[in-house]
């Protein structure tokens, strides 16, 4: 249940600077532009969007793994988002993890399994002999072998890397692990026994997780709580299956429409006119982000940015249409 | 890794004649530079009795200006211009090594510093820098080794630099940060074990060009002095004798074009073992 | 409908470190000009591979050991490189998953499309801009006389397999054959190019092949279905036999394991064990054997034989469908 929040994240940005000229005016990309939120302890929080919305970038930050630009991040009270690099260096590894999204860059080819799975607990100068008791418990975990630890990267498949990438994130007893789309690089038949395994290494060690994915429907069943992101904001989030069954967003019942679904029923209608335009995006200062792509848009639309509203209970969305 | 290239290594060595012939040239030519050691012959001694006789029983290679056994002399001079080559090569390739890695790790003003060395380096011609610098500094072997090493890094560094930029990018070097991996370990244990075999391909053409450096050198007369000789520097003496006894220069010339090729023959077979090869066959998903 | 293409006996191998690899046998199938053929398959289960051995642009190290391949009633393996040549762009034309190794970064669109035109078409200069500009519309770009001067690199993703669709189409070929046209896609972008497909595909009458991992995709598009596995076809049928009533071990646990995410009830996921087999293993009897809950001993040892049902549906499996269910 919703208990105590273990991260909070207020108006955090993120921009990374583009490199152009000495004498040309400095641009950003606005990767993440002003995200609040709250996860809980034990919870799975549910970031969903497409390539370029700042999900991964949200994510990386809120472990610092990015120095944030703006805005305050609190680990279990304590705020962390200023805090220095080496500050920060005994809360992550410790509390904090990661498991990415690509098996192939997340392990390093030339180290055994061994070795890649001692690398967190060497750093707090753990000694060998607890490294590969601790490395064999965790690889029984994850499904795999004890034998396994000698061999390399290359020996495995896409999904048994990302296994090995899941117990490397466990091996420090962290709290909160960031999945970073954790099962899209992988085959159809495997990501049903990732998402498994994700689940029961929650329950078993009581984690907390971050996930992201662009896939609305394994981000809904995943999760206790979704945030829709676009355009390197939050526009809508609430209770799974609230956005999920109810979609409020015009772009989150666009991204619902458009996954392709073996069964016509589960197809929700009415996808905007516009749709054409969302592939040109351009950054609007100004006015809502979705503006180009929206059915509803409207002159005050293109003037001012909306803020996430609470709707209805427990179900937040950042639109005029539903908060005038 | 290591060990399954080594094996499928090992089978196209046998199977490339190009590159069997030049390993067994280099073996060859290392043994013979070793075991003189052993050899209770002088390549000094002198026999002015028997100058610059031809290639007989006796005297496998002739005899040179000094009624020296050539042979005795051509093995020495390998083993001088090989030890320069070898030594040459290691230098270049820790400092290039050193300065590709740390300018592509820590980028920024670091990178621009040691890139802007290897401009300019690179921009002088060489053989005007390594004349000047051996002129001022005192001569020896030493000297020549230092002096080749010191004017052929950057281009090892260019290419460890590439590679470093791109392997920064990778999840398991951003994960090693992440943890709090002192950047020195990173480089240590993560980058340049994923940049050797770029580094050992890069490794054969250096000894390659060490050689036909040091040979130049010598060949001018600002690398080995007499009485020492290198390959380089017998061709220098052969000069003068052209016409009585033109076996004096083809045989060191000869030698030097033969390992010259086996190095960079060896070279590109590495550097096709070294290559990410395409996966063949389907792709993920 | 007229026969378009048939497929008979078609086998590729590999040539790896001196030992030869079976990376697809038996491949039997035909598609009738009009109709969208859907390939499904996971990493290894030479999809993609079976197309590239249909068109002739297998890698060095592979080879069609055995097979025909029969479009419009020629055999299109034993053509000349030239004459090979020569239908692909006009007859049949290929799309990719990823569009960047089509496309030359250091060309323009405008050039890669002049190109594809002159050569299948002719026409010149002039008619080759006008066709070209006339394309890029067609697939949606706006400002196509402006954005055809433009860089790969400067397209994003989408856009960019819009270019490809629109070369594939210029020369109006009979089959269009697209590898994973979409994965790489965003969701949006992903509806956007299958609706695109859809329509050009009506406009003109193509046959297409769809190449996919995605069962979503391949049933909104497709009105025939195979699915592949360890080089073989494990099963083939219409679009509604195939996703409703699947005869294969394979093809159910796929749809097992899609439905339960989307009907979203969080109890565990139906999961298939095991991993796909990879090139190295060599299999005496079925490919699925090693995953399947249905296995017994004949299994192991000997491939099964294809069990047929109504209207052409057939599955590569010792046991019935209908035993299947009583299991």
């Amino acid at each position: 249940m919703r208990d105590d929040i273990l991260i909070s994240v207020e108006n955090l940005k993120k921009y990374f600077p583009v490199r152009r000229g000495i004498l040309k005016e400095k641009k950003y990309i606005e990767a993440v532009d002003g995200v609040s939120l709250d996860i809980h302890k034990g919870e799975t929080f549910g970031l969903v969007g497409e390539s370029g919305c700042g999900k991964s970038t949200l994510g990386k930050c809120i472990i610092r793994m990015y120095d944030i630009t703006s805005g305050e991040i609190y680990f279990k009270n304590k705020e962390i988002g200023k805090l220095k690099s080496n500050e920060i260096k005994s809360l992550r590894n410790n509390s904090m993890q990661i498991v990415f999204q690509d098996p192939y860059s997340a392990l390093d080819p030339s180290w055994t399994v061994a070795k890649i799975l001692s690398e967190p607990l060497m750093q707090k100068k753990a000694s060998t002999k607890e490294c590969i008791e601790k490395g064999k418990y965790l690889l029984n975990k994850v499904g795999m072998n004890e034998m396994d630890m000698e061999k390399h990267p290359y020996e495995f498949s896409g999904g048994q890397k990302q296994r090995i990438g899941i117990a490397r994130a466990l091996m420090a007893n962290p709290e909160f692990v960031v999945c970073d789309e954790p099962i899209s690089a992988l085959d159809v038949s495997v990501q049903a026994q990732v998402i498994n395994l994700l689940k029961d290494l929650q329950e078993e060690f009581g984690l907390t997780y971050l996930f992201t994915s662009h896939d609305l429907s394994i981000v809904q069943y995943m999760s206790d709580w979704i945030g829709v992101m676009y355009s390197g904001k939050i526009v809508e989030s609430g209770y799974s299956k609230k956005v999920y069954e109810n979609p409020l967003h015009p772009y989150t019942k666009v991204l619902l429409a458009a996954i392709p679904s073996i069964y016509p029923e589960k197809r929700k209608e009415g996808i905007p006119l516009n749709l054409e335009i969302l592939d040109d995006l351009s950054n609007v200062h100004k006015g809502c982000p979705f503006v180009y792509g929206c059915e509803y848009a409207e002159e005050h639309c293109r003037e001012c940015k909306p803020l996430l509203q609470e709707v209805q209970s427990g179900h937040f969305v950042a639109c005029f249409h539903y908060s005038g | 890794m290591e060990k399954r290239k080594f094996t499928y290594f090992k089978k196209e060595i046998l199977h490339n004649k190009k590159a069997f012939i030049s390993l067994m040239f280099l073996i060859l030519i290392v043994f013979n530079s070793i075991s003189i050691g052993f050899y209770d012959c002088d390549p000094d001694a002198i026999n002015i009795s028997n100058m610059l006789a031809k290639p007989s029983m006796l005297h496998w290679f002739g005899t040179d200006e000094l009624g020296r056994d050539y042979l005795i002399r051509v093995i020495y001079g390998g083993r001088v211009s090989l030890t320069v080559g070898v030594l040459a090569m290691l230098t270049s390739i820790i400092i290039g090594t050193v300065a590709g890695i740390s300018a592509g790790y820590f980028g920024g003003h670091i990178d621009n510093f040691i890139m802007r060395l290897v401009d300019i380096f690179s921009a002088v011609p060489w053989i005007i820098m390594v004349t000047v610098v051996s002129l001022l500094i005192k001569k020896g072997i030493f000297s020549i080794i230092l002096v080749i090493g010191m004017f052929s890094w950057m281009e090892i560094a260019r290419l460890v630099r590439a590679e470093t930029l791109t392997l920064k990018q990778r999840d398991y070097i951003q994960y090693a940060d992440f943890i709090g991996t002192n950047p020195w370990k990173i480089m240590w244990s993560h980058i340049i074990p994923a940049v050797l075999p770029t580094i050992i391909t890069a490794a054969t053409t250096a000894v390659a060009d060490a050689i036909m450096t040091e040979s130049s050198m010598s060949f001018l007369g600002i690398g080995v002095q007499a009485p020492m000789a290198s390959w380089g520097s017998l061709l220098q003496s052969a000069q003068a004798n052209l016409d009585k006894a033109f076996y004096m220069a083809v045989i060191p010339g000869i030698l030097i074009i033969l390992t010259i090729c086996s190095f960079n023959n060896l070279g590109n077979l590495i550097r096709a073992f070294a290559e990410p090869k395409s996966r063949s066959g389907e792709s993920n998903g | 409908m007229d026969k378009l293409m048939e497929v008979n006996n078609l086998k590729t191998v590999f040539k790896l470190n001196r030992k030869i690899l079976t990376a697809i046998q038996d491949i039997n199938f035909e598609i009738y000009s009009g109709e969208v053929l859907g390939v499904v398959g996971e990493s290894g289960s030479g999809k993609s591979l079976m197309m590239k051995s249909i068109m002739g642009i297998l890698p060095n190290n592979a080879m069609i050991e055995e097979g025909q391949v029969l479009y419009k009633g020629v055999n299109i393996l034993s053509l000349e490189e030239k004459e090979k040549r020569k239908l692909r762009g006009k007859e049949i034309s290929m799309i990719f998953q990823d569009p960047m190794t089509a496309l030359d970064p250091l060309r323009t669109v405008e050039y890669h499309l002049k190109e594809v035109i002159l050569r299948h078409q002719g026409g010149g200069k002039v008619y080759s801009r006008k066709k070209a500009i006339e394309m890029l519309k067609k697939v949606g770009i706006r400002n196509a006389e402006e954005r055809m001067k433009q860089y790969p690199h400067e397209f994003s993703g989408g856009m960019r397999q819009r270019v490809l669709i629109a070369m594939a189409l210029s020369c109006e070929p009979s089959l269009l054959i697209a590898d994973e046209p979409v994965t790489a896609l965003d969701v949006t972008t992903q509806l956007q190019i299958l609706n695109l497909l859809k329509e050009l595909q009506i406009e003109h009458q193509m046959a297409i092949i769809l190449i996919s991992h995605d069962l979503g995709v391949t049933s909104d598009m497709c009105t025939r279905v195979i699915i592949m596995y360890g080089g073989r076809i494990m099963e083939e049928g219409t679009k509604n036999q195939i996703f409703f009533h699947p005869k294969h071990p394979y093809t159910k646990a796929l749809l097992r394991s899609s439905m339960d995410i989307e009907k979203g009830i969080g109890r565990r996921l139906y999961t298939i064990e095991g991993y796909p087999p990879s090139l190295n293993e060599y299999l005496q009897g079925c490919p699925f054997e090693k995953r399947c809950r249905y296995a017994f001993e004949k299994c192991r040892d000997k491939v099964p034989k294809y069990q047929y049902y109504e209207d052409g549906h057939r599955a590569l499996c010792h046991l019935r469908g209908e035993e299947l269910d009583e299991r």
